[in-house]
């Protein structure tokens, strides 16, 4: 049972995102946009963040990712994107790891469980 | 003394000095004898008994010879001045020492003519020996005055008389004619002696025919004018008269009449009366022995001619009679210039007319034309009918009588002198009532004469001549006339006899020369010789030719006195008897030392019944002729240097246009000689034409208008040459054509030259095909037979600059190709610019050219001329090609070159090849001009040949820029396809996950077997279907930022091997894979490596899936700093264009594809610092080589690579 913040613009990934992490049993917290999903995260210390890229109201999900984890380094942030392109990068970004859209879930709830594993014990 | 006499004078000197000194004894002789008989008559004797003076008088003499040989100083006039004081001591007078001078001046005379033969050059020696003499006695003149000598009254009128004698002497020197002679001695005579006037007769030398004069000042003038009828010595002594000039002429003595009464018995003493004539004298005039006329002199004084008063009159008569025998003899030579003047007149009609009716009209003009006469006619004396028959007759206007005019004989000027044989000369036509008036023109005649034309002692024609001159026809002229008439009759007959039997014009020509050479002749010697060539006779003309009397002659070998080198008579003589005459020129010393050129016509004397008794022969002295030839050879040597500097070439054509005459550059031109005069201008010029008749050039001249005409021919050495030729008419009695021909070739050559040029630039102008230049130059190069060659070739350099080879060739490719092309082009049917204009090569060109592109010369092959000539950048000549020496490879052989020229064609640094040349027909020797030509075009066509390949370069380059450029555009397209797709995967990527994800959820929500599960199923695969197409999009466009570690290449292999295995079942495909030991390992970011991998089993599988089997090979291989991934299938191959779109991106076979494969594993490759290729025949197989850097090992982990580091 984890905390996880899910930060996605598109409202139906959102759900469907947060029916299939439900359904692994995880707490799911939602953010639109950047400034929600930094103040989510401090307000509630989410163990693992799923963060867009493409995001609205001028703030990316890498700014708002860097902002996350400036707040709390400890918090392992998945970058879930359309873009494959930024995938070499998102080491530099301090991101766990780099998870590209799909169908198919299962790399993504991989990433979650692998990330849930790996959380570093700051706590 | 002037400098033009200077020379002859100083001779006559010396003539005059060695002849007195040769008879120095016998003028000392004779002047004694004459001292002596002047001694006598002034009863002075003793003075000859004194040795002193005889003495001093022989010293006289020859200082008086040292005087004439030029020696004259001041010295000797001294001393003539001390012979003269000497003199003076023996009381020798003035007076008598002039006496003495003249005598001896008489003697000395004498002495002169008895020993010169020439008689001018007799009267010459004389006049020098006179001025001599004269200058003598003017310093003892002077001498004498000095000392002023009282003299007797008779002493100083003796001076007088013979100073005036001296003095009449020195004006009658410059006298010309005889009546000049009596006019001015009249005048001094009476100055003299206060005469009325004088009557002169005189007689010409040689001829007894009187010729009379009268002058006086004060005398009426028709006395003057009378013409004198002379009275036979019957007539005179029937009618008791006498002619006092003839009987004082006879007898030699004067005659003296002091007080004239009336004296019926002279004749004229009526007149004389009448005139108030008291005086009288007459006197002989005699000079050197001969009498040459007589004088009368008349005064109207009494006593004017008394004995004291006349006493030297002998000696103004003597001077006076030298004169006249001088001036005789000068008009004699005046008449005889005159002559044969006329004769040569005659002579060049009678050599010039070729016909008997133009020969006798010919001579009829010459007469005419001799002193302009109104008319003359030549008539026959045609003794059966009894008449005189007109032959020939020229009028100053035309021919005035009727042709068939006959006048019978007896009847007027022309039958009287037929009848009597005598000239008649008629002045008072109006009153004699001998004229015939046969033409109404005839009234404005005033003169005319009859001349008969003898043969021996019978009349056989009249020369009848008419003048509108009062009182015409002068002594000398009838003289003259009368010379003339019988040559005219032997020119007649012989003309008339020659065209009777021949009609040949050229027997003519030479009969007529040989009467010209016997016209003018005037002298001719003759000589007999016997048998053995001694002489037995010797004519006084000899004896004038060559100074050498009968006597001193006859009987001595022949000639052998005379000629100036030793000739072998035998010969000679035999020669004569052989030939039947001898005729040649020999030059031989007169007597006196002179060198004379005699001509000598031999011919064998032969008795009655043929016996060969001796040899005859004629001789005349040519000297004056040979000299005066000799002059005129010189002339016209200059005037041939002339002609020939001129540089021109010159003829002269008859009136049937027939070559007369050619100098010698012209003959050198047309290559003619002796053989071609007489050739019609046509065939000298070889103008085309078959006649002259109606040439242009011809017609044009003999209208009178010069006419210019350019001439082109090809002569028998096919040498083109060019004349600018002149054609001026000339009258010389017909019309004759002198044509001027320049030599123009040179320039007409450039011309042409300069026309092919612009011709050929205009043309390569127009295109940029290299084959057509190549085409139009080489056309140009063998255009027209003027300068053009027969054959031409070009040889271009290859782009490595290694070998040359054959390009195009023009020209025949065999004798009768060539006869036939020449045959079109000299026809005109093929112009220069046809050619040019024409398609292309003929057929022959196409042949040669397939000939000369078999030949590759290396330009290795140093020895090699072609080769050589384009190294140096120099044209080459080659004699013959055959030869070994001059090497040309197997183009010798391919061409069968003799001769030749090349020429490099180049462009500033940049070499193009090689043109050859050469005229294998025509046999042409290749000259200047041609190699000229040659390197003329070689130099447009090297720009041409440069620009085609310029222009042909940029064309490929263009090409393939163009090729490159629509690929441009197309990738440029695909990409902004890729990147469109890139961005639209992007948009459809969150539906897509939305869709598939939710699919999925469905799916399991639901059971397997059910059909909301299947169908959520087939949307969840399919959506995952086009994530990877997306992902596929996105892998090309997303630039490579490969991470690199030591990478074994066998593990990735075999990896995707693995990967593979079922689809290799599946499509029955074997695989066989050779690891490369030791196995491979590369820096490289695995994940592409194995990209690579992927995308070329995935190819090689497609390529093989329509096969029933396939075989996989793989391999990998190190290679240098490089490793080698080589993977092979068997099927298909690629199609070329497939093969050339491999590794574009999006260019797929592959329906369905994208054809990002093989374009992403490229990009992978070269990013690896390596490449792919591949090699493909279609049906068996597709080989694809992959070479990637094995790379710097010690750059691992270098790279920021976080997934690394983490680990």
């Amino acid at each position: 049972m984890a905390k996880i913040l899910l930060v996605e613009d598109e409202k139906n990934i959102r759900t469907l995102y947060q029916q299939e992490l439900e359904e692994e049993g995880h707490e799911v917290l939602c953010a639109q946009d950047g400034r929600t999903a930094i103040e989510i995260a401090r307000e509630h210390q989410p163990d693992v963040v799923i963060m867009d890229i493409n995001l609205p109201e001028n703030m990316d999900g890498i700014e708002a990712m860097s902002k996350i984890l400036s707040d709390n380094a400890a918090i392992p942030v998945i970058i879930n994107t359309g873009y494959s392109e930024y995938q070499d990068n998102f080491m530099s970004w301090a991101a766990e790891t780099y998870v590209l859209k799909s169908a198919d879930l299962g790399p993504l709830k991989d990433a979650v469980r692998q990330a849930l594993g790996n959380k570093k014990g700051v706590d | 003394m002037k400098g033009t006499e200077n020379r002859p004078a100083i001779d006559y000197k010396k003539k005059a000095a060695a002849l007195l000194r040769r008879h120095k004894q016998e003028a000392l002789d004779r002047w004694m004898g004459k001292m002596s008989l002047l001694a006598r008559e002034k009863g002075e004797e003793e003075q000859l008994n004194d040795p002193i003076l005889m003495e001093d008088a022989r010293q006289f003499s020859e200082t008086l010879i040292d005087w004439l040989e030029g020696m004259a100083t001041e010295a000797d006039v001294a001393s003539f001045y001390h012979l003269i004081l000497e003199g003076r001591q023996y009381k020798v007078r003035m007076a008598d020492l002039a006496y003495l001078l003249l005598e001896l001046r008489t003697v000395a005379e004498e002495i002169i003519f008895e020993n010169v033969s020439g008689e001018l050059e007799a009267l010459r020696i004389s006049r020098i020996l006179g001025q001599a003499i004269d200058g003598v006695l003017r310093k003892a003149a002077d001498f004498y005055e000095l000392s002023s000598e009282a003299d007797s009254q008779v002493t100083q009128e003796r001076i007088g008389e013979i100073f005036s004698a001296w003095d009449l002497e020195r004006l009658l020197a410059d006298v010309e004619t005889p009546v000049e002679v009596c006019e001015l001695a009249t005048k001094k005579l009476a100055e003299r002696w206060n005469l009325l006037g004088c009557r002169w007769r005189f007689y010409e030398p040689g001829s007894n025919t009187p010729q009379e004069y009268c002058e006086g000042a004060r005398l009426p003038v028709p006395m003057i004018k009378e013409q004198r009828q002379f009275l036979s010595e019957e007539e005179l002594e029937r009618e008791g008269r006498i002619d006092l000039m003839e009987s004082v002429r006879r007898r030699l003595t004067p005659y003296v009449c002091e007080t004239l009464g009336e004296d019926d018995a002279l004749l004229n003493g009526k007149t004389l009366s009448k005139l108030n004539v008291e005086s009288l004298i007459c006197q002989p005039l005699v000079a050197r022995g001969s009498v040459v006329g007589s004088l009368l002199m008349f005064s109207q004084e009494a006593g004017a001619f008394r004995a004291a008063r006349t006493r030297r009159l002998e000696d103004l008569a003597g001077v006076i009679a030298l004169a006249l025998h001088r001036t005789g003899h000068l008009e004699l030579s005046h008449k005889r210039l005159t002559e044969s003047e006329l004769i040569a007149r005659i002579g060049r009609s009678l050599l010039e007319l070729p016909t008997r009716e133009a020969l006798l009209e010919g001579v009829a003009g010459a007469l005419r034309d001799f002193r302009d006469y109104f008319d003359v006619s030549l008539l026959w004396v045609d003794r059966e009918e009894g008449s005189c028959v007109l032959v020939a007759e020229a009028g100053r206007e035309r021919s005035y009588r009727p042709p068939d005019y006959r006048q019978p004989i007896g009847e007027g000027f022309i039958g009287i002198c037929a009848d009597t044989g005598a000239t008649i000369r008629a002045t008072d036509l109006e009153r004699d009532q001998r004229r015939v008036i046969a033409f109404p023109e005839e009234n404005r005649v005033r003169t005319e004469i009859a001349v008969p034309v003898k043969r021996g002692e019978e009349v056989i024609g009249v020369i009848h001549f008419l003048s509108d001159r009062e009182d015409d026809f002068t002594q000398s002229e009838i003289a003259a006339l009368e010379h003339v008439a019988p040559h005219i009759g032997v020119a007649l007959q012989n003309a008339e006899m020659i065209d009777q039997r021949t009609h040949d014009v050229y027997e003519i020509e030479r009969a007529h020369r040989q009467l010209a050479n016997i016209i003018r002749s005037t002298a001719v010697g003759i000589t007999g010789a016997d048998a053995r060539g001694v002489y037995t006779h010797w004519s006084p003309s000899c004896e004038a030719l060559l100074g050498y009397k009968s006597e001193e002659v006859v009987g001595r070998t022949r000639s052998v006195d005379f000629a100036q080198e030793p000739y072998a008579l035998d010969e000679l003589l035999e020669q004569c008897l052989r030939d039947g005459r001898v005729m040649r020129e020999c030059n031989w010393l007169r007597k006196d030392g002179t060198p004379r050129i005699i001509r000598e016509t031999m011919v064998p004397m032969k008795e009655e019944g043929g016996r060969h008794i001796g040899f005859t022969s004629y001789l005349v002295d040519v000297t004056e002729r040979r000299n005066a030839q000799q002059q005129l050879r010189n002339e016209r040597d200059t005037l041939k240097m002339l002609v020939e500097a001129m540089g021109a070439g010159l003829a002269l054509f008859d009136g049937d246009h027939r070559l007369q005459w050619a100098n010698s550059t012209l003959m050198k031109w047309l290559n003619l000689d002796e053989t071609d005069f007489g050739r019609p201008c046509h065939e000298i010029y070889l103008c085309g034409r078959t006649n002259c008749a109606d040439c242009p050039a011809v017609l044009a001249a003999e209208a009178g208008q010069p006419h210019t005409r350019i001439l082109e021919i090809t002569d028998s050495s096919e040498v083109w040459k060019c004349y600018k030729q002149v054609f001026t008419p000339v009258g010389f009695g017909e019309t004759q054509l002198i044509v001027l021909s320049f030599d123009v070739t040179e320039q007409r050559r450039q011309t042409e030259q300069a026309g092919l040029i612009s011709k050929l630039t205009e043309k390569v102008a127009q295109s940029l095909d290299l084959e057509r230049v190549l085409y139009l130059v080489l056309t140009c190069v063998t255009a027209g037979r003027a300068i053009g060659f027969n054959r031409a070739a070009v040889f271009l350099l290859d782009e490595e600059e290694s070998s040359m080879r054959g390009a195009m060739a023009v020209g025949p490719v065999s004798a009768e190709d060539a006869a036939r092309i020449w045959g079109a082009l000299d026809n005109n049917s093929i112009t220069i610019d046809k050619l040019l204009d024409s398609a292309g090569p003929s057929e022959s060109d196409k042949k040669l050219t397939e000939r000369i592109r078999t030949v590759r010369i290396s330009m290795d092959s140093e020895d090699n001329v072609l080769v050589n000539a384009l190294r140096t950048r120099t044209s080459a000549y080659v004699g013959d090609a055959a030869k070994p020496g001059d090497s040309c490879g197997e183009l010798a052989d391919t061409l069968e070159l003799g001769e030749f020229a090349c020429v490099p064609l180049a462009v500033e640094d940049h070499l193009i090849g090689v043109m050859l040349a050469d005229n294998k027909y025509s046999r042409k020797t290749i000259d200047r001009y041609q190699v000229e030509l040659l390197e003329m075009f070689s130099r447009q066509a090297s720009l041409a040949i440069a620009n085609a390949r310029a222009y042909e370069r940029i064309r490929r380059q263009f090409e393939e820029l163009q090729r490159t450029r629509d690929r441009l555009i197309e990738a440029e397209r695909m990409a902004s396809v890729g990147r469109m797709a890139g961005h639209m995967a992007h948009e459809i990527r969150n539906p897509l996950t939305t869709i598939g994800g939710f699919a999925a959820s469905i799916a399991r929500r639901h059971r397997e077997d059910s059909i909301t599960y299947r169908n959520a199923t087939i949307i969840y695969e399919e959506v995952l279907r086009l994530e990877q197409t997306l992902i596929s999009v996105l892998d090309y466009t997303r630039p490579l930022r490969p991470s690199k570690s030591l990478v074994s290449i066998n593990d990735v292999v075999r990896d995707t091997l693995e990967q593979f295995r079922p689809q290799f079942e599946r499509a029955g495909i074997s695989v066989r894979f050779t690891p490369g030991e030791p196995p491979p390992r590369i820096m490289a970011d695995g994940k592409m490596i194995k990209q690579i991998a992927i995308n070329l089993v995935k190819n090689a599988i497609e390529a093989m899936e329509t096969e029933d089997e396939g075989t996989l090979s793989i391999e990998t291989v190190a290679s240098g700093d490089h490793v080698e991934l080589i993977v092979e299938d068997t099927g298909a191959g690629l199609k070329s264009e497939v093969a050339e779109n491999l590794f574009s991106p999006y260019f797929t076979t592959k329906i369905g594809g994208i054809g990002l494969g093989l374009s992403v594993s490229q990009r992978i490759a070269r990013e690896h610092g390596g490449d792919i290729k591949a090699e493909s025949q279609p049906g068996s197989g597709t080989r694809f080589t992959v070479s990637l850097e094995i790379g710097d090992k010690n750059q691992e982990g270098r790279r920021t690579d976080g997934k690394d580091s983490s680990r």
